[in-house]
């Protein structure tokens, strides 16, 4: 079907091939997308089922214990509000821009950030001994006599996740407006209402454009800053400590740095599997995954730029507690964790200097994995290695995860796949609008074929 | 958007031929602020006044360094990200003050006269950390790293002044990649710059406090220097504007706008880079971390430590945040001028402190050396700035229009 397609829409694909490429994905799907919700489904009971086990017999069914306190729960939850960085990097920092290939991969991203900082929210709660009471991090001054500690890097953690939250999902939403209303004209049946409540009496005035473009740029401006913060704050849960391997002031860029790394390569390993499936390769153009790889690129660079100084800054301090630190990080016997780490971060990124990997999806596709299992590793490495190292050599303890804690993150890669591949046969995954807007863009990317590399 | 306002003032640089300019005067007076600097340099030295000689020599070098560097590392940066919004006349822009660099070289190894003056690491030397807190071998990276990087960017500048490559600046509306040797040049430069700038700031500003480190430092250093390059081309723009009026495309509402949203960003990326250390430095209250800061917020250094916050990020940001003050070419040119003075007072509050923490010496000796350096910096750019306001008055062709 992509073939058939290809050879109309490649020269010069109009307006209403963008509508019929779009709207072509808007699909009940067939058996082996359904069979895929229900394997995804299937391990998200399993990770229920745990869960429901470990608050009825409590936190010991985890191998949390002193020191580490903190393990794979905190690195989930680091690693998907990491995940929903790469989606308002590109809709609201790259929009004010005017980045030029962003908009046919901006929904998929903005789409997989509100996801991913759903399944991020649930791991503080999940990691609460009594999870019943995980509202009493709202500043509510009340019956309880209780305010919470608002010098706890945690509690502007839960300020930082919500607003998040609030706003991306305002962004996915407001953007998919006009989007749902062209689908809607389309639809039949139930999908026609649904689209219909979901456009807001979009008609597509030029009162109702004009709005939109300012309304759009104002929420850019607004996540732009949310970009940097979120994963600051998140950082500061670690940096503000006094623990070596956690207190370094180069936290909060590394972290930010790292959040769009991992969540651009995310993007990848969605979109390219999605683009294949579907057939999109006409609107999702090697030129869109050069640009995509290239700050996957960059990032890593910055990744690898802030491991170096980190190292450098512990030798150069010569401070003997932070040294010991580091040397259980490098040789301990989790070292071999630092060393997949540093592989995947820092060494397989950089096959990306080279052009012609850049667009191929096959290359991408992996490459994008490593960094996916790099930076799971990393935030790892720091939680778990540096508690586990602490200040205490008599309390020194490694940590290995429980069957409960593996499959409950197992659960967490399921949960999320399945809300994204839902997501992606009742919404539109590719913002017409843009595309239609910097049509000539894209025309240009399939003229020249992107040949440069070649 | 702005189009029909920017097709309008767009089309009024065609109308000439290419401006050339003659600095004649502006010479002779740039001259004469070197041979004042020399002077009083030296006489500071005979006057027993070494320590505040080499400390402003110290303190100049890095500012304008980083000016210069800076500079390079934004055209780096608009080759990288394909920024073509004011054609040629952006990049010889930015590289306008490269000449600078292999001067700054030269004077880099004048720092090895005064080294007992300046760093108080080799008078008393640290034993632990004197694998690298020792002379010969910070000269030796520093040099080295400086030397490469400066041969670096005088290639990375005469290639991007090549036709073909000025070509592709002229046609900002396509997806075209540059061509090939910035796509080489491009990266490899902008890692050496990482690497080099954070080596001077670890080595020249950090271990002047040998107790103090800070792992953000180095970057937060590069990214003082990025912006001083941006606030230094905003501030020449302007400048040039007034004087050339619509024959230069710099006159045009839409590139000043786009200079001002340049300054404006990365002014707020400057103060999260100070805050992201500050906050997680005040936070864990480690005392041998909060000494660098707590000096800093005390008499006689903190009226200089809120100016250059003041100028760096409170005024860029309160003032630029809407668009008109973008657009109009005096506020522009004043914030960005005050940005150039907040980035010298950040690197005199940085270095000064750590040598002399209960006086402020600021006198004769310090303005006769800046302004030396002035003089110098201006000598340097000169040709470059010839090359500014030629590219400017060429034909152009405005980015982000529908073909």
């Amino acid at each position: 079907m992509a073939a058939a397609v290809s050879t109309t829409t490649a020269q010069a694909p109009t307006f209403a091939d963008i509508d019929r490429e779009v709207r072509r994905v808007l699909n009940p799907g067939g058996l082996q997308y359904w069979a895929w919700i229900c394997f995804c489904l299937f391990f998200v009971l399993i990770a229920g089922a745990l869960w429901t086990n470990q608050v009825y017999e409590g936190l010991g069914v985890t191998h949390l214990t002193q020191p580490t306190m903190w393990a794979v729960y905190i690195t989930n939850f680091v690693f998907w509000v990491g995940i929903a960085h790469s989606g308002t990097l590109i809709s609201a920092i790259l929009y004010l821009f005017r980045t030029r290939w962003r908009t046919a991969v901006y929904r998929l991203a903005e789409t997989m950030t509100v996801f991913a900082v759903l399944t991020a929210g649930l791991f503080p709660i999940i990691h609460l001994g009594r999870p019943w009471f995980f509202y009493w991090l709202a500043p509510y001054p009340n019956e309880r006599s209780l305010q919470p500690d608002f010098r706890s890097p945690l509690v502007w953690d839960f300020f930082a996740i919500s607003t998040y939250l609030t706003i991306s999902s305002l962004f996915l939403f407001m953007g998919l407006i006009p989007d749902v209303a062209n689908a809607r004209d389309a639809a039949k049946g139930w999908r026609k209402t649904f689209y219909s409540i979901m456009s807001m009496g979009w008609r597509g005035t030029d009162r109702q454009w004009r709005h939109f473009s300012m309304a759009y740029l104002l929420l850019a401006g607004f996540a732009t800053p949310l970009v940097l913060s979120v994963h600051s704050v998140v950082s500061w849960d670690f940096a503000m400590a006094q623990l070596p391997g956690w207190h370094s002031t180069i936290f909060a860029p590394y972290f930010v740095a790292g959040a769009i790394f991992s969540g651009v390569a995310m993007v990848l390993t969605l979109l390219i599997p999605i683009r294949k499936i579907m057939g999109l390769e006409d609107l999702i153009t090697p030129w869109h995954l050069d640009n995509l790889a290239k700050v996957i690129l960059l990032t890593s660079l910055i990744v690898s730029y802030s491991y170096i100084c980190e190292s450098f800054m512990v030798w150069y301090s010569q401070d003997a507690i932070e040294l010991a630190t580091f040397h259980q990080r490098y040789w301990g016997p989790q070292g071999y964790l630092f060393w997949m780490m540093v592989a995947c971060n820092c060494v397989i990124p950089l096959l990306l200097f080279v052009p012609r990997i850049r667009i191929s999806a096959v290359w991408l596709f992996i490459i994008s994995l490593f960094v996916n299992v790099g930076m799971w590793l990393e935030r790892f490495v720091i939680i778990e290695g540096s508690l586990a190292t602490n200040t205490e050599p008599s309390q020194w303890r490694f940590y290995h995860p429980s069957v409960t804690e593996i499959f409950i993150t197992v659960g967490s890669f399921a949960w999320f796949l399945m809300l994204f591949s839902l997501f992606a046969r009742f919404l539109p995954i590719i913002s017409m609008t843009e595309l239609k807007e910097g049509i000539q863009w894209l025309r240009e990317a399939l003229r020249d074929n992107y040949r440069r590399a070649a | 958007m702005a189009n029909s306002e920017s097709t309008s003032r767009a089309s009024a640089p065609q109308a000439h031929e290419p401006i050339r300019l003659s600095l004649g005067p502006w010479t002779v007076l740039a001259v004469t602020l070197v041979a004042i600097g020399a002077l009083g340099f030296f006489v500071a030295l005979s006057q027993g006044l070494a320590a505040r000689a080499w400390q402003a020599y110290l303190v100049n070098l890095l500012f304008w360094m980083a000016i210069a560097q800076g500079g390079v590392v934004v055209s780096v940066a608009f080759y990288l990200s394909q920024g073509r919004w004011a054609g040629p006349a952006q990049y010889r822009l930015a590289e306008m003050f490269a000449a600078f660099l292999p001067l700054g070289f030269i004077l880099f190894w004048g720092l090895w006269a005064g080294r007992t003056e300046i760093f108080p690491w080799i008078l008393h030397p640290i034993e632990k950390q004197a694998m690298w807190l020792n002379a010969p071998f910070m000269f030796a990276r520093d040099g080295g790293g400086l030397l490469l990087l400066t041969l670096l960017s005088l290639w990375f500048v005469s290639a991007s002044r090549r036709d073909v490559v000025r070509e592709w600046t002229r046609t900002p509306n396509n997806i075209a990649l540059p061509p090939n040797i910035m796509r080489r040049l491009s990266p490899l430069t902008a890692l050496t710059f990482a690497f080099v700038f954070s080596l001077i700031a670890f080595d020249l500003i950090m271990s002047l406090s040998p107790q103090w480190h800070s792992t953000l430092f180095g970057a937060w250093f590069f990214a003082t220097s990025f912006w001083s390059g941006i606030v230094a081309m905003a501030f020449t723009a302007i400048i040039l504007q007034a004087v050339f009026q619509d024959r230069i495309v710099f006159f045009n509402r839409r590139v000043q706008h786009d200079l001002g949203k340049m300054v404006f960003a990365f002014s707020i990326f400057w103060v999260y880079l100070l805050f992201a250390q500050y906050l997680v430095i005040w936070y864990g209250d480690i005392p041998s971390e909060t000494f660098f800061i707590v000096r800093r917020s005390m008499m006689p250094w903190v009226p200089l430590s809120i100016a250059m916050i003041t100028f760096v990020w409170v005024i860029p940001f309160f003032v630029l945040l809407g668009v008109r003050p973008k657009r109009t070419p005096k506020i522009l040119g004043t914030v960005a001028l005050l940005g150039l003075i907040g980035i010298y007072l950040e690197i005199y509050v940085l270095v000064v402190p750590s040598l002399s923490p209960t006086v402020n010496p600021y006198g004769w000796v310090e303005i006769a050396v800046t302004a030396g350096f002035l003089g110098a910096f201006a000598l340097c750019a000169f040709p470059g700035l010839k090359r500014v306001v030629a590219a400017g008055s060429e034909p152009w062709t405005p980015a982000g229009e529908m073909e």
